[in-house]
């Protein structure tokens, strides 16, 4: 077939860092590899190949032969091969050097130098550490190929310029700014900014870009024009401030200048104890969720914080109280376990929903986290506790069911608490807040989506409307993000992290929303000078998954929080949906154990607080409850009257 | 060198690919059909038995070459569960193939896959070429529920092309995607642009119903 490909470059100890999520501790993982150019009959290539198994313990004996091959693309058609190895073939890179849009690199003063590429189709592949340099001279390789330019913005992108010398007047045309129609745009946009309209604006926008970044090239349009829309203050997209109202969307008020704020340390063990009275009882709850919010909790105490944090306990209970507490809950689990349990397979036939929803689970139970130690392996019985939580979580929530997206939310809780009966009233306290995530008519979320809207549209007037003008407008990118709060997006220690830092409600209500507002800032200048439309938009936020640096973004998120506080100028439907205008006539219900931070105008709280849920579900069935750790419920008699119970559901 | 020559590739900000021929292509079907796996085992080669519910939707990238002709697949992968069906039209609208996919051990998927079909008859033009696919035919011998024959006919009857297919071993996986490359160079469609309809924050406030109403735009 092919020629023997040409090497033009190699360089070993070319690493992808993986998080390996391993419950006890964070360990970055590293997977060492070699970087190649090669010029092979189709094209000039970037490779990347892993070269063998670390800190996976490894037995990564046969089937690697094919990886160090050239022809990498894997044509064989039976499986095999053990989970490891698959694993790092996960991570193989090759890439035709002129699908190349653009890269990042690392800042000067980290430790190595890595690279980050990104292709024009929104591909995102993971950094490339050179542990051992090579970096300079594969990208000195590459300009031999191809026209780099550093980004103006962002001094670690690099952008690749186009060849195709037709390129830049095909976009001309297609903006077809200076024609007859639109160059009209132009001038009534001069004249008149207020009434152009938003699409037409960032089209200027992108036009001026172009022009901006592509000064070399000689426009044979009418020089003054250009000349005069870039005396308009461009960066900042500022146009005088005019009062006249209903044209706030083109206004960009200027943010005060972005604090810097600090992270701190984790809740520590010794910190939360002495946060409780004799009984028991948080003294300081307001405090303690400050230090949460600020540094989340130590690994050791997360089993217990996270019960006060997700309504399991309420704050001003005692030990004692927390005991019978305790008691109540396992009891009211086993009960509802049982309405399903007991359900014979006879009987399964003629209830469809109910077969259905078993079906449902089941098939998500199987592909959820199996690559994290807790779940991995053929057969882990942790499986059948998801499956379990999960289908009691059904009975407990008929009207909700099963929705994709919840095994994601319950297994770092399950992972956590790695108890059964506890991780079910976590997870139903986790879904109390975001249920609305999940309704059929997918409301919540789409409200979130438009109050990501509004609050880019204020708070970065132009990468709000260059989305908007890139078929983006509706932020359906951020869709994995909210519906099931970044699980995806970050391992398992960040994960839990940042969950817990969500839930103490500080510094402000639908935090999450300022968070993916950080995330995008952070790559603003990678959307916009690649020119990303819609699908690249999709492809790079999903790629960025597990390379998003938590910390920084809620750093930011807390920062444009600030901003936001601090603005005179910020509209009421910005601070509406973050909660800065408290209207005092609001009662807040009972302490924090319920909070809703979906909640929405107009629309009555679907949610019940715990207690009222607990009053209807107290009268404790019978069996004593000690049975906490995974039974196997096969003793069915127990509760006749229970059963009766979950026909009464079912009818409702 | 001869690379510079070398005509740019498709894709980039919808932009015409000067090499290959774009292809928009859709891939639905119900909850754990296996979508996700046929594309990765049609674009990575690979088969991973854990691989994650899909959420909100991926998109993926393959150029084929088919009688000499580059033809890029850009794919769209779709969560299955009924729950999400509303954001479907989103991705399905401007593609110029879809391939509706089945578990041949499920004959609820199978009745999903008609009404996939359905909606898509409805809502995208005639020249949408879909393809039927019945995955995990590998469990053929133990699970089989839904008869190749029984399907063949529902095809024929509704103008679509029907293989099985397993992701797992890979069988009739590229020979999948093959034919629906063959079929859009048969039919000549001259792609230009990637086209699918803007979805404003107004029309996900809106109306429900909106994935079954006709499209108004573009
Ligand atoms: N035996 C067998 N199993 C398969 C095959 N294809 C997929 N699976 C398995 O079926 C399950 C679901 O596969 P996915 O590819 O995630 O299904 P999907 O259609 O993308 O599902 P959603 O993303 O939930 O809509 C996984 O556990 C796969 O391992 C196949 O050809 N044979
Ligand atoms: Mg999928």
């Amino acid at each position: 077939m092919a020629a023997q490909p040409q090497m033009l470059f190699e360089k070993d100890s070319v690493f992808i860092h993986i998080n390996v999520n391993s419950h006890t501790s964070d360990k970055d993982a590293y997977i060492p590899g070699k970087v190649y150019l090669l010029h092979k009959e189709e094209g000039h290539f970037i490779e990347w190949k892993a070269e063998d198994v670390v800190s996976l313990d490894n037995h990564s004996d046969q089937d690697w032969a094919f990886i160090g091959s050239v022809g990498y693309k894997p044509d064989r058609e039976a499986e095999t091969g053990s989970t490891k190895i698959d694993l790092q073939k996960k991570y193989n890179i090759s890439f035709d050097i002129f699908d190349l849009k653009s890269f990042k690199r690392s800042a000067p003063n980290h430790g190595w130098a890595y690279i980050i590429f990104i292709l024009k189709d929104g591909t995102t592949y993971p950094a490339l550490h050179f542990h051992t340099g090579g970096s300079k001279a594969l990208l000195k390789e590459l300009e031999n190929f191809l026209h780099i330019k550093r980004s103006a913005n962002d001094s670690r992108l690099f952008i690749i310029q186009d060849h195709d010398p037709d390129m830049l007047s095909k976009s001309f045309d297609e903006l077809q700014l200076f024609s007859d129609s639109s160059g009209d745009l132009v001038s009534k946009f001069i004249k008149d900014p207020y009434t152009t309209t938003l699409g037409g604006f960032s089209k200027v926008t992108n036009f001026l870009r172009d022009v901006l970044m592509q000064p070399e090239v000689s426009v044979s349009r009418p020089r003054e024009e250009v000349a005069e829309l870039l005396q308009e203050d461009i960066p900042g997209m500022e146009i005088s401030h005019q009062d006249e109202p209903g044209f706030e969307v083109v206004t960009k008020t200027r943010l005060p200048k972005r604090p810097d704020v600090s992270r701190a340390t984790p809740l520590a063990s010794e910190v939360w104890s002495k946060h409780m009275d004799t009984d028991g009882r948080i003294k300081d709850v307001d405090q303690i969720k400050e230090v949460i919010f600020r540094g989340g909790i130590d690994a050791t105490i997360r089993i217990e914080v996270w019960k006060f944090l997700l309504g399991y306990y309420d704050w001003s209970s005692t030990y004692k109280s927390r005991t019978e507490e305790r008691k109540r809950k396992v009891d009211d689990y086993f009960r509802m376990k049982l309405q399903w349990k007991t359900i014979s397979l006879e009987q399964e036939k003629r209830f469809s929903l109910l077969r259905e929803r078993k079906g449902l689970i089941e098939k998500d139970v199987t592909r959820t986290d199996r690559t994290h130690k807790f779940f991995e392996g053929e057969g882990n019985p942790n499986l059948q506790v998801l499956n379990d939580i999960l289908m009691t979580y059904c009975m407990y929530n008929f009207d909700l069911g099963y929705v994709q997206g919840m095994s994601d939310l319950l297994s770092p809780i399950l992972v956590v608490m790695e108890n059964e009966v506890d991780a079910f009233w976590c997870f139903a306290g986790l879904m109390d807040r975001v249920y609305t995530n999940f309704e059929m008519d997918q409301k919540g979320m789409k409200l979130q989506l438009s109050q990501i809207h509004q609050l880019m549209q204020f708070v970065d007037t132009e990468l709000c409307s260059y989305l908007e003008s890139h078929e983006s407008g509706n932020f359906y990118f951020c869709f994995r993000w909210l519906l099931i709060l970044f699980k995806r997006e970050f391992n398992f220690p960040d994960v839990q992290r940042l969950w817990e830092v969500l839930w103490t409600e500080k510094p402000c209500k639908n935090f999450h929303l300022l968070i993916c507002l950080a995330i995008l800032d952070s790559e603003k200048s990678t959307l916009i000078e690649n020119k990303f439309g819609f699908t690249e938009i999709l492809k790079h936020i999903n790629d960025i998954c597990f390379a998003i640096n938590l910390d920084e973004s809620l750093k930011k998120a807390e920062g444009i929080f600030e901003q936001l506080k601090q603005c005179k100028k910020t509209p009421s439907h910005v601070k509406e949906i973050i909660g800065l205008q408290v209207t005092p006539t609001r009662s807040i219900p009972k302490s924090s154990s319920m909070p809703n931070t979906f909640g929405r105008e107009g629309s009555p709280r679907l949610d019940l607080p715990i207690h009222l849920r607990e009053n209807n579900t107290s009268a404790p069935s019978s069996g004593s409850g000690t049975a906490v750790t995974t039974p196997e419920d096969s003793s069915i008699e127990i509760l006749p009257e229970n059963t009766e119970q979950s026909v009464t559901l079912v009818c409702n | 060198m001869s690379g510079l020559q070398r005509p740019p590739p498709g894709g980039g900000s919808g932009r015409p690919g000067g090499g290959a021929q774009q292809m928009k292509l859709v891939l639905l079907g119900d909850q754990g059909v296996g979508k996700s796996s046929l594309a990765l085992r049609f674009v990575r080669g690979d088969f991973r038995e854990d691989q994650e519910a899909t959420i909100g939707a991926a998109f993926l990238t393959q150029t084929v070459n088919v009688q000499g002709k580059n033809i890029k697949f850009d794919i769209w992968d779709t969560a299955g569960q009924e729950r999400y069906h509303s954001l479907a039209p989103m991705y399905y609208r401007g593609a110029q193939a879809a391939i509706v996919v089945y578990d041949i051990t499920s004959t609820h998927s199978f009745e999903q896959a008609h009404s996939w079909v359905k909606e898509l008859q409805k809502e995208t033009g005639p020249d949408v070429i879909i393809a039927l696919a019945g995955n995990k035919v590998d469990m053929a011998a133990e699970t089989r529920a839904v008869m190749k024959e029984e399907a063949e006919k529902y095809a024929m009857e509704h103008g679509l092309f029907h293989l099985e297919t397993s992701a797992k071993t890979g069988y009739n996986v590229q020979n999948l995607f093959q034919t629906l490359a063959q079929e859009i160079i048969r039919n000549d469609y001259v792609v230009t642009q990637t086209r699918h309809r803007i979805v404003t924050t107004a029309d996900l406030l809106g109306e429900q119903s909106y994935p079954r109403r006709r499209t108004c735009c573009s």
